[in-house]
């Protein structure tokens, strides 16, 4: 297989996997090392004389000569016989003890009760169908003071398996209560309570995992792992609940059926955790094993046990292959961390699940009971971690990831800037070339003009100083109409017409001409900029000069109005009237003028329009609202 | 202010020399008005100042060595009532702004006849301030951007009253005073004077304006 990086992923394939078989030998020995504890000054009943017998009261001395059987004794499977039996034994004291003593039984399949001396001192509950399943809980049972007698006791134990499973007994120990009841202690912990932790914790884990996988939408693989969290719970719960209902077949039945349905579950979840789409077989495989299951429910007892649920121990574990050859392929590829840890939890798993196999099948003593629901706290643990690394490290993906969109934003944000600086010094050039060519015009319009005859006077000789005088006022008002001209007047027509009339006011003054001024509020006039405002001066002026100088006028009024140009557009209008004799009665005189005035209002879009008055003329602008 | 005098003593600073001869002959055309001295530069100005009160001050804005505007501003410090005019060719708003804020009360075209040049100093000794329809709408648009921006700054803002702002409004629209005064049914010498209180508000705040920047600077210390 080539290999993109062989250093760093050989490297890593080679130290992990000695690591991971460490861990598993460790275990192993572990195992090995764990015994049910054998007390050691107690008496150990190693060997009882047993009777096939269904009933209820022990069998009396006389009768009780049977097999000798060495204990542990395992019921080999022999469905047509009697799943019920009776272990007795002589116990000869020289003295009676003069402290507590027990009975202590720590593995018994499936339940068991203990007679002395033909009374009974203890049972592990029911012996009618279904009967108690004690097949992972240990037997205690404490011997009144007294019943213990000199001489020859009778110790009798029946042992009831259910009609479809092997009988079992353990080593069979008789001792002092102190020096019994740790080892029960311990194996009690080990074999019960251990379980009901599990249990309660794979509950846990699935709730806060379903939680997560529900508010996170996306992570359908922490829903896959709390679904199989609780199929592996309900599985422990089935090795664990004593008391059955309604029959022992049907927790037989959910205890395989959860097994199998965790590793269906198993499928996706391994599938989904190394980066796989979903697939159709994975519902396949969903549906086969819910017809198989439906089946084996539907079988009679003969077939059930042992041949139904052998096979279909083997099929899971053969099922099982499937996700643990996913797993290890994306691990090969691509030598991810949590998948080298899904690995080696699953190992334990399929390890221990096979030393299940080998005990139902006979080939491993059962003293230690059922192992796979011990795989749970590996697995839990390195799943739990990995899927909490995950959701750690996608939050902290999503916190960089907006890091470096703020970034981005920001780097748009600045480019956008630049652009928009760009265009404004654009805009503003071009501004300024309009301003500039537009002034050009002005100033040859009027003060250069002006200045060019004030040279033509002065140079002629005939210079009067009146009338160089004249001609430089005219050439500075001009000059202070373009001025004018550049003031913000913000749109407001009435700010020009007043610029206009501080200008004039003392010439009028002057010449002692009466000026009405009638000017109201009107609506502002959109984009009165200087180039508009300059030639609506001009007009201003020209109709002033006009009325002064070729009509002879000694009144002047200016007005505003709105009104609509020919009936349509709607329009301001200022009016100049004079009630001078009149100009535009001959157009040779005051022609130029006015052609001027015309020109200058169809510059700006206005219209300009002069009438003769009753007395006077009237000189209107009209400028377009909008 | 201006008590009752026979004449009127005058300080005009204008560097360009036939105008500075032009201005001084009209403003004596008036037998009230005495150009006391004229002088072309700002250090001369200054000297002047310092020895003497004028009654009016008149100068222009560009001196070959300052501004005019420093010179209307140094004369409270002086401690001197002197009334302040500037001399302006085209009278634009740009220009006579700056100079009223500095404390100015109005302002001369230099292209005036003398007849109006007279009347516009004796009208300001008499208490009025003439004021352009732009200074006027300068000065509306400069209020009511005040008043905007006022609710939580609490430092003191020149308030107009209720009649300073419609006589400026009327300035504005280019009314002249004694139609203002009919509009608005009260004097013209109530007119001009609600004028030179506007002014007078403007260049106090302005140069109280200045003196608190100039702090904020480190430019000026308090309490040496």
């Amino acid at each position: 297989m080539p290999l993109a990086s062989p250093s760093s992923k050989e490297l890593r394939f080679y130290f992990r996997w000695p690591l991971s078989l460490g861990a598993l030998f460790l275990l192993g020995v572990l195992a090995l090392l764990y015994k049910p504890f054998e007390p050691s000054e107690a008496l150990s009943l190693d060997t009882m004389s047993f009777l096939a017998l269904a009933q209820e009261n022990p069998p009396s001395i006389l009768d009780a000569v049977g097999d000798e059987r060495l204990l542990p004794d395992e019921w080999p499977w022999r469905p047509d016989e009697v799943a019920e039996g009776w272990y007795t034994t002589i116990l000869h004291l020289e003295t009676p003890p003069n402290r507590l003593w027990a009975i202590y039984l720590p593995v018994v399949w499936m339940n068991a009760a203990v007679y002395l001396n033909g009374e009974l001192l203890g049972t592990g509950g029911r012996f009618e169908e279904p009967i108690s399943r004690n097949w992972t809980r240990p037997l205690y049972i404490s011997i009144p003071n007294g019943m213990l007698r000199p001489g020859d006791n009778h110790v009798a134990v029946r042992l009831k398996t259910a009609p479809t499973a092997s009988g079992y007994l353990g080593k069979v120990y008789l001792g002092p209560d102190d020096l019994l009841h740790p080892s029960y202690q311990f194996q009690y912990l080990i074999r019960v309570t251990s379980l009901q932790i599990i249990v309660v914790s794979l509950l846990g884990i699935a709730f806060f995992m379903g939680l997560l996988g529900l508010l996170r939408r996306g992570a359908s693989v922490y829903l896959w792992f709390a679904a199989l969290a609780v199929c592996w719970s309900i599985y422990n719960f089935s090795l664990l609940i004593p008391e059955v209902w309604p029959s022992d077949r049907a927790w037989d039945q959910v205890r395989i059926g959860a097994l199998a349905f965790s590793v269906c579950i198993l499928i996706p979840f391994i599938r989904r955790f190394c980066g796989l789409e979903k697939s159709a077989w994975e519902r396949r495989v969903f549906i086969g094993t819910g017809i198989a299951f439906a089946l084996l429910a539907a079988v009679p007892d003969s077939w059930y046990y042992p041949h139904g649920t052998r096979a279909w121990d083997m099929a899971v574990i053969m099922l099982g292959v499937w996700p643990a050859y996913i797993n290890v392929r994306t691990y090969w590829k691509t030598g991810r961390i949590d998948l080298y840890i899904l690995l080696v939890c699953g190992l334990v798993s399929f390890v221990l699940g096979g030393l299940d196999v080998a005990m139902i099948l006979g080939l491993r003593d059962r003293s230690y009971g059922y192992l796979l629901p011990y795989a749970v706290p590996p697995l839990l643990i390195g799943i739990t971690g990995i899927l909490l690394y995950h959701f750690v490290q996608a939050s902290n993906e999503a916190e960089a990831l907006n890091r470096e969109l703020e970034q981005r934003v920001e780097e748009k944000r600045r480019e956008l800037a630049e652009n928009y600086q760009a265009m404004q010094r654009l805009e503003r050039e071009r501004v300024l070339a309009e301003e500039r060519e537009r002034i050009m015009r002005d100033m040859h319009d009027g003060i250069g003009g002006q200045l060019v005859s004030l040279l033509a006077v002065a140079e002629s000789g005939r210079e009067n100083g009146d009338q160089v005088a004249g001609m430089v006022r005219e050439a500075l008002s001009d000059l202070r109409l373009m001025i004018d001209s550049f003031e913000p007047v913000d749109d407001d027509l009435t700010a020009v017409l007043a610029m206009y009339r501080s200008r004039i006011a003392p010439v009028l003054d002057q010449q002692g001409i009466e000026l009405q001024w009638q000017i109201s509020d009107i609506p502002p006039i959109e984009g009165l900029g200087p180039q508009r405002v300059l030639q609506i001066l001009r007009i201003l002026q020209e109709a002033t000069t006009n009325a002064l100088r070729h009509a002879g006028a000694g009144r002047l009024s200016f007005a505003t109005s709105i009104g609509r140009i020919n009936g349509s557009a709607r329009a301001v209008f200022v009016d100049v009237c004079d009630d001078g004799s009149g100009f535009d009665a001959a157009p040779s005189g005051g022609g130029y003028g006015l052609r001027n005035m015309k020109r200058r209002a169809a510059a700006i879009g206005a219209t300009l329009e002069i009438s003769p008055q009753e007395q006077g003329t009237r000189v209107r602008l009209g400028i377009p609202l909008a | 202010m201006n008590q009752k005098k026979n004449s009127f003593q005058i300080l005009l600073v204008e560097d360009e020399g036939a105008t500075r001869e032009r201005l001084r002959a009209a403003v004596e055309s008036h037998p009230q008005l005495v150009v006391r001295a004229s002088v072309a530069t700002f250090k001369e100005a200054q000297t002047e100042l310092r020895s003497w009160q004028p009654d009016v001050l008149l100068t222009d804005l560009g001196l070959p060595d300052g501004s005019g505007i420093d010179l209307i501003a140094s004369l409270p410090a002086l401690g001197y009532s002197t009334e302040a005019m500037v001399i302006t060719v085209f009278g634009d708003e740009r220009h006579v702004i700056q100079a009223v804020e500095a404390g100015a009360t109005g302002y001369l075209l230099k292209d005036d006849t003398a007849e109006n040049i007279s009347a516009a100093i004796l009208e300001l000794l008499a208490g009025g301030s003439p004021m352009s329809p732009s200074i006027a709408r300068y000065l509306l648009k400069r209020f009511r951007r005040e008043a905007a921006s006022e609710p939580a700054n609490a430092s003191p803002k020149p308030q107009l009253s209720e009649r300073e702002l419609e006589t400026l409004n009327y300035v504005a629209k280019g009314f002249s005073y004694a139609e203002i005064s009919r509009l608005m049914g009260i004097s013209e010498h109530t007119i001009a004077s609600h004028l030179k209180h506007i002014y007078r508000k403007i260049g106090v705040h302005s140069r109280g304006e200045a003196v608190f920047e100039a702090m904020q600077l480190g430019l000026l210390t308090t309490g040496q």
